[in-house]
């Protein structure tokens, strides 16, 4: 066998038709599982449920809608100034949204604010950092990226397995290519400045203005005192 | 039954179809890697429309195109794709004209062990630049032209053919000599 065939047998065992068949039969065979116990439990319940129907119903509804975001006080080192609250909305419906955007390159240093964020607490283990300009149209009809959206940080440890991104501006909100429902859900505080905290299985969201500029920050897998020092950091 | 007769009609689109759409989804996705989890999510979704409506197979390829499409913009946050933005200048300007590395590109003169073979794949599939993932499949295992290749990618024939030059250089580094 030649080493051109052996590179493309080891990517056909790789990329594998009928590996990627039975993978996906088992999720469909799992999904049916599960429809199939939940088909045999309304089964059950019925009539009790009929009987209770409406008040039931109401109840669910709002019981529902609270279920939706959760929210409670992190296990943190208490501070007299630090006052967070997590909004835990990894039960909703994510909704995507696209974003038409480019992305460069750059130094942290060309930033003209960014002495604001340079001295941030990020976590012991994390050695890498990007600093990126994300650029958009001027309108819809262009074709140019030419206008300076806003900027973002990137630190991760060597595994890219955890990270933080801070995107900021004094101009613009920083886009974002997500979106989901604030409703009831609890504002934080931290030296007097108010922001919002969401949480999304491992991952983190806050956004808030501090000395004029808008910050948006996500993390990956960074636990909540971590979050809490690399926010104290920035809100000082 | 009707979840027989749907799991056929699913049979028939996944065979006709599994080719050409990885094909799709290795090129319009930002990391290779990423394509085992939105391929799974496309034929998830073709077997939950199958069961819920009747589906021609006439224009199949299309319609799982336009699935793939959702699939992969709805994969990626802004983040991710910042994460996995290519570092290797893709400016055609940057990078010198090679006309002349045809010969150089002949990856059977690198002496490697048969047994490093999977390993070598992996290597090129978690390279920080996922160009050059993508042009190894399409050169590689689909047997593409460097010509079609950079018409599928939208680059320039030189660009294609620096990166497998340079990565073929690279493997010779790190795998050649028969060494680890």
């Amino acid at each position: 066998m030649s080493n051109k065939e052996r590179l493309k047998h080891a990517i056909e065992q790789d990329f594998n038709c009928k590996r990627y068949y039975d993978e996906i039969m088992n999720q469909i065979k799992k999904g049916e599982e599960k429809m199939q116990k939940k088909s045999n439990l309304w089964k059950g319940v019925l009539l009790p449920i009929c009987l209770i129907g409406l008040i039931s119903s109401i109840v669910f509804f709002n019981t529902n809608k609270e279920f939706k975001t959760n929210v409670y006080q992190p296990d943190i080192e208490a501070k007299d100034n630090v006052h967070l609250y997590i909004n835990d909305v990894s039960k909703m419906t994510q909704e995507v949204l696209s974003i038409d955007a480019d992305v460069k390159i750059t130094h942290i240093e060309n930033i003209l604010y960014f002495k604001e964020i340079a001295q941030v607490k990020i976590p012991s283990d994390f050695d890498y950092q990007e600093a990126h300009e994300i650029y958009t149209k001027p309108d819809r009809e262009s074709n140019e990226y030419s206008v300076l959206q806003s900027y973002v940080f990137n630190y991760r440890n060597q595994k890219n397995d955890r990270d933080i991104n801070v995107s900021f501006s004094k101009e613009n909100k920083p886009i974002r290519d997500y979106y989901f429902s604030l409703e009831g859900s609890k504002i934080s505080e931290i030296n007097n400045i108010e922001l919002k905290i969401f949480k999304y299985n491992e991952l983190f969201f806050t956004e808030f203005n501090y000395k004029g500029i808008n910050f948006d920050i996500e993390t990956t897998n960074i636990t909540e005192q971590e979050l809490t020092d690399l926010l104290v950091s920035i809100l000082k | 039954m009707a979840s027989q007769q749907n799991l056929y009609k699913f049979n028939e689109i996944y065979d006709k179809t599994y080719l050409d759409l990885s094909k799709y989804v290795i090129i319009k996705c930002h990391n290779i890697n990423d394509t085992h989890d939105i391929m799974q999510e496309i034929y998830l979704e073709l077997w939950n429309l199958l069961n819920k409506k009747e589906i021609s197979t006439v224009n199949i390829k299309s319609y799982l195109i336009g699935i793939a499409n959702n699939k992969i913009k709805k994969h990626y946050t802004l983040i991710q794709k910042l994460k996995t933005i290519s570092l290797f200048e893709t400016n055609d300007k940057e990078i010198e004209i090679i006309d002349t590395i045809e010969d150089a590109m002949n990856i059977n003169a690198l002496i490697i062990k048969e047994e490093n073979w999977n390993a070598i794949w992996q290597f090129i599939k978690n390279k920080k630049n996922q160009d050059i993932p993508k042009v190894f499949y399409l050169y590689y295992k689909l047997e593409l032209s460097i010509r079609e290749i950079s018409e599928e990618l939208q680059r320039s024939d030189s660009y294609i053919k620096h990166l497998i030059y340079r990565t073929l250089h690279e493997l010779q580094v790190h795998f050649g000599n028969g060494g680890n």
